[in-house]
């Protein structure tokens, strides 16, 4: 499944860590006019103190003019960002850009400028296709964010279903090419007969020579999902499969001789497929086309993981299938969707942390990003955030509410030590996410003594003074130069 | 012949929670020639003893079982250290040393002053949660003209170690400086332990003397710094230790914290700056584990009033952990008060003294001496899952090894608190987490061979929960086909397997894979 799919390869984002060039060569004019230079003065947020920022840091890539006006990149380039500057071809002019729509899922973005000068000279470059393997291509870009544009030149090795290291869970198609592709090469154009047919995105740091494109399918995809000015994203099938290319398994399930397919293992609950496919169904068809023992469809002259077939489509397309369940055929048709897991599961871009403190305990709803921050990955948020979910369903919260850490006060005596405490429970009631339990706190009778945080993990409560806690709050605010207790993006919860 | 002394002390404490200088790793260094070693003739005076009456070298070759490919052995390892004269509870003389130094060991080879040839030796006994063993010798004549040494209780003080090198003619010398608590990571054991002040690195084994008497044995340390059994546990060890893991080591039988928050006090309605410790988890074994409950505020243990840190008065250490008075203070079997706090209520309860035992955990303590379990159908081969086996990922396994098979291990404690007070206590011990370690590949498992590292849950559509239990599911196939279940989000769910051909197929894996055994249970 490509939500699961672990990532095997060291794959590395090209935007920042700077390596040697390879060798410049100055590109042809049509192309190379289009291809502009990036610079991000980005601020991500501090995980550990969700309520203050990272200091700012720059980073360069590149991008470039396709139809609209807009300038294409990737939005691994322009994440967090808070000045985006660009620079034409051999232009020390920058000009200031601004992120039209983002796709992080896929990482791609969409730049405009809104100085009309900035567009004089510059001719957008037109979308080619699906390149033919062993053809060559050429990577544009400012490898170093160096000031003059480079260009490479390699032939397509190999096209195949990958992780995408900036969201860190989805796996798209993408295209893996020799042509040197370095840190700032990111957001530029591979060219192939004048025309573009990729964005290079990523390579892999165990291998020499590998770098990888983002292809036109998905770039296609998002700049058509963008057009009514929400992203939507890469809809999901949103099912575990695996292969048949076990004789006796296939006779277990009574397939026809000859049959090939894959046997579905698990539904994601509320994905697309849910309440539609069923465990022990084996997938013979997609869109018209076989699905071989191994997962495999013919794309052109590639065979491809089959769910390249909804990848170029959007959120509210169908999907046909034709399924083996219980020794008969059924033709199914799936209404794709959004992916059902939570954006917890992904790596966070341009949203700052949700948290509420208090009586100086910092809670916070348990994501990606605070589990990669370091020294985070405790046996007991690892299995929160990974397996609760898929092993005990039954037990699932909308988000896994934590103690990240104590800010010592005379209200938390005691726990100042404590760290990744996971909330359960505030006074015997079910905590299912941070805003219900800034909610259940806001609800608790004037009578209330203590506020006892519990949790399964822990074998002895987490206990405040209730009305110490309302009485030091300002104070303990102060005292940690915090200006706001709170911050949360749903609707229940108000930012304090 | 040179001997060089190489090798750690096998983690002693290793990765405990203790204080730096409990944990630390010895690496000690020694040269020791044995061509000159045995023409030294010292003579036991009033004032040091003659260490070749009571101490020699041992030589170890010792041969894990290789737990990736459980029907193999890895390459033998050789080690050096010290072992001592020592006269078991029947009066045998026999050679004591640390369990570390001849665990899995192939042979054991002693060497005594003016032999010729080493002599083999034998194990006669060995406790992995003290780090005890003894060597016993099948010559008759092999303990002529040496002698036992004499034993007795430390004190605060000078001690020192006498040297088997020709080039160190004095003993080294030392001072107990205190007695403190440490950690056995193998066993989750906490004892009694004596800290040595020595500059030098003595091997492991080497025994510790003041006023002519061993005192303790030296298991592991730094320069300036080294941890100590004292005699009190060795003495049990000699006379309780009646075979493999048969410690008899007295323990406490819960954990603690030491919080001290006050608003936890009043919600629990314990007296305000009341000392004691909060009960956070209770073991299915030793002390108080029949009578304490998770959340009690234990205040005595005894006539020992606890402070908030878990520490003791002791009339002779100072203030030290409680765990201290399992030493002496408190022996297996004796009644022992227990006061405390419990919802509120002050209560004494009268419980015994109870002794260290392994079990409880699902992902057994690491496994010495004997083979790993496994089974092989199919070329698909079954494991329980062991410490040995995340130990395939190195030592650094707690952050290497795969995710999912170490939180088994690693959230092993929570399931203990929470199976703790059940009375079928005996069943759960055994339940194990059966995995489908790797694939050895044949026409049989097309489409599986990639498959590693996946939790069985079922087969043939009965809970798999150790071994035996797959073996049993395996003889009774619902159809013509075996069906075997992983854990959901596994790489795969489930493969299956043909009943028939099943046979036939495993004899084709034995000869390809020069595979001796396809299971050892």
């Amino acid at each position: 499944m490509r939500t699961f799919k672990s990532l095997t390869l060291v794959l590395l984002l090209l935007l920042f860590t700077l390596c040697e060039g390879d060798v410049t060569i100055y590109a042809g004019e049509n192309v190379a006019q289009a291809v502009v230079r990036i610079t991000s003065y980005r601020q991500s947020p501090d995980w550990a103190n969700p309520w203050r920022m990272k200091p700012t840091e720059a980073g360069h890539g590149s991008g470039f003019l396709i139809g609209n006006g807009w300038i294409l990149t990737n939005a691994h380039v322009v994440s967090d960002s808070k000045l985006l500057l660009i620079n034409k071809l051999s232009s020390p002019e920058p000009y200031i850009a601004q992120v039209e729509a983002m796709a992080h899922d896929s990482d791609l973005a969409l730049l405009s400028v809104k100085d009309p000068e900035f567009y004089s000279d510059m001719t957008a470059l037109e979308f080619g296709g699906i390149p033919k393997l062993r053809s060559p291509v050429q990577a544009y870009g400012y490898p170093l964010g160096g000031q003059d544009l480079s260009r490479t030149e390699g032939v397509v090795s190999r096209i195949e279903f990958g992780t995408y290291v900036h969201p860190g869970i989805d796996s798209h198609l993408l295209i893996q090419t020799d042509s040197a592709i370095n840190p700032g090469n990111s957001g530029g154009p591979v060219i192939q007969e004048g025309l573009a047919i990729g964005v290079a995105f990523q390579s892999n740091l165990r291998l020499n020579d590998i770098g990888y494109f983002i292809p036109t399918p998905l770039i296609q995809r998002f700049l058509q999902d963008q057009l009514d000015g929400h992203y939507d994203g890469v809809p999901e099938i949103g099912i575990q499969t695996s292969s048949l290319l076990n004789q006796y398994q296939r006779q277990s399930l009574g397939l026809p001789e000859g049959a090939g397919g894959v046997l579905v293992e698990r539904i994601i609950p509320r994905s697309s497929a849910d309440g539609l496919l069923e465990v022990g169904d084996v997938l013979l068809e997609i869109e018209g086309k076989t699905i071989d023992r191994a997962g495999m469809v013919h794309y052109g002259e590639h065979r491809v993981d089959f769910f390249i077939e909804a990848e170029h489509l959007q959120v509210g397309d169908t999907v046909e299938f034709k399924v083996w369940r219980r020794k008969k055929l059924e033709n199914l048709q799936i209404t794709l969707k959004a992916p059902p897991f939570s954006d917890e599961l992904r790596n966070t871009y341009d949203v700052l942390p949700e948290y509420l403190i208090v009586g100086g305990l910092v809670l916070i709803a348990l994501n990606r990003d605070y589990l990669h921050s370091e020294g985070k990955q405790t046996p007991e948020l690892a299995y929160e955030h990974w397996y609760r979910e898929i092993e005990e369903p039954h037990t699932r919260r909308d988000q896994v509410v934590v103690v990240s850490r104590v800010l010592p006060a005379s209200v938390n005596s005691g726990y100042s030590g404590l760290r990744h405490f996971v909330v359960h429970s505030l006074n015997g009631q079910s905590v299912m996410s941070l805003s219900h339990l800034m909610q259940m706190m806001e609800k608790l009778p004037n009578d209330t003594e203590f506020l006892v945080f519990e949790s399964d993990w822990e074998p002895l409560p987490l206990v405040l003074d209730y009305h110490q806690s309302l009485e030091t709050h300002q104070e303990v605010l102060n005292i940690y130069g915090i200006s706001k207790d709170r911050r949360f993006h749903e609707p229940g919860g108000s930012e304090g | 012949m040179i001997f060089s002394f190489l090798k750690d002390s096998g983690g002693f404490f290793r990765n405990s929670i203790l204080p730096g200088f409990l944990k630390t790793k010895v690496v000690f260094c020694g040269i020791f020639f044995f061509s000159s070693l045995f023409n030294l003739h010292g003579k036991e005076t009033q004032n040091q003893i003659d260490p070749f009456h009571h101490f020699m070298l041992i030589k170890t070759y010792q041969q894990e079982f290789d737990w990736l490919n459980p029907w193999n052995k890895k390459d033998v390892v050789t080690r050096s250290g010290v072992a001592s004269v020592v006269k078991t509870g029947k009066g045998k003389l026999m050679l004591l040393t640390s369990a570390d130094l001849v665990a899995n060991a192939t042979l054991i080879e002693a060497r005594r002053k003016n032999a010729s040839l080493p002599s083999r030796m034998h194990l006669n006994r060995i406790d992995h949660a003290l780090n005890l063993a003894l060597l016993e010798s099948s010559e008759k004549s092999f303990f002529e003209g040496l002698k036992a040494l004499e034993w007795e209780i430390a004190e605060k003080g000078e001690a020192e170690l006498p040297v088997l090198n020709p080039g160190q003619k004095k003993p080294f010398q030392g001072e107990i400086t205190r007695l403190t608590v440490g950690h056995r990571q193998v066993r989750d054991t906490w004892l009694p332990i004596l800290q040595l002040s020595l500059k030098e690195i003595p091997p492991q084994g080497s025994i510790v003397i003041q006023k002519q008497k061993a005192v303790g044995m030296v298991l592991n340390g730094s320069q300036g710094n080294h941890n100590v059994l004292p005699l009190q546990l060795v003495k049990g060890f000699l006379t309780n230790g009646t075979g493999i893991e048969q410690t008899g080591l007295a323990h406490r039988g819960f954990q603690w914290k030491s919080f001290s928050q006050p608003s936890l006090a009043g919600f629990a309605k314990i007296p305000e700056n009341l000392e004691g410790v909060w009960v956070s988890r209770v073991l299915p074994y030793g002390t108080g584990s029949e009578v304490l409950n998770v959340g009690d505020y234990l205040t005595h243990i005894g006539k020992w009033e606890l402070s908030r840190e878990g520490q003791i008065e002791h009339s002779k250490w100072g203030n030290v952990l409680f765990d201290a008075l399992f030493l002496e203070d408190l022996e297996p079997g004796q009644e022992v008060e227990l006061s405390l706090y419990r919802k509120g209520k002050r209560l004494k309860l009268t419980t015994k003294v109870g002794i260290y035992q392994e079990n409880g955990n699902r992902v057994p303590m690491k496994i010495f001496e004997k083979p790993p379990r496994y089974l092989i159908r199919g070329g698909l081969v079954f494991q329980e899952l062991t410490v040995n086996y995340l130990e395939v990922w190195g030592q650094n396994w707690q952050n290497r090894a795969p995710l999912r098979l170490r939180l088994f291990k690693q959230l092993d404690r929570s399931r203990i608190e929470k199976f703790s007070k059940l009375k079928n206590l005996k069943n759960q011990d055994q339940e194990r987490i059966v995995i489908l370690s790797q694939v050895l590949p044949d026409a049989v498992n097309i489409g599986y061979q990639e498959l590693r590292n996946l939790v069985v849950k079922r087969a043939n559509g009965r809970k798999v929960i150790h071994l035996e239990s797959l073996v049993e599911a395996l003889k009774q196939p619902q159809t013509g086909l075996h069906r075997i279940e992983f854990l959901p989000g596994s790489e795969r769910v489930q493969v299956v397997l043909p009943v028939v051909e099943l046979a036939k197929a495993d004899a084709r894996i034995k000869n390809n894979f020069q595979i001796p055994r396809f299971q050892s249970l």
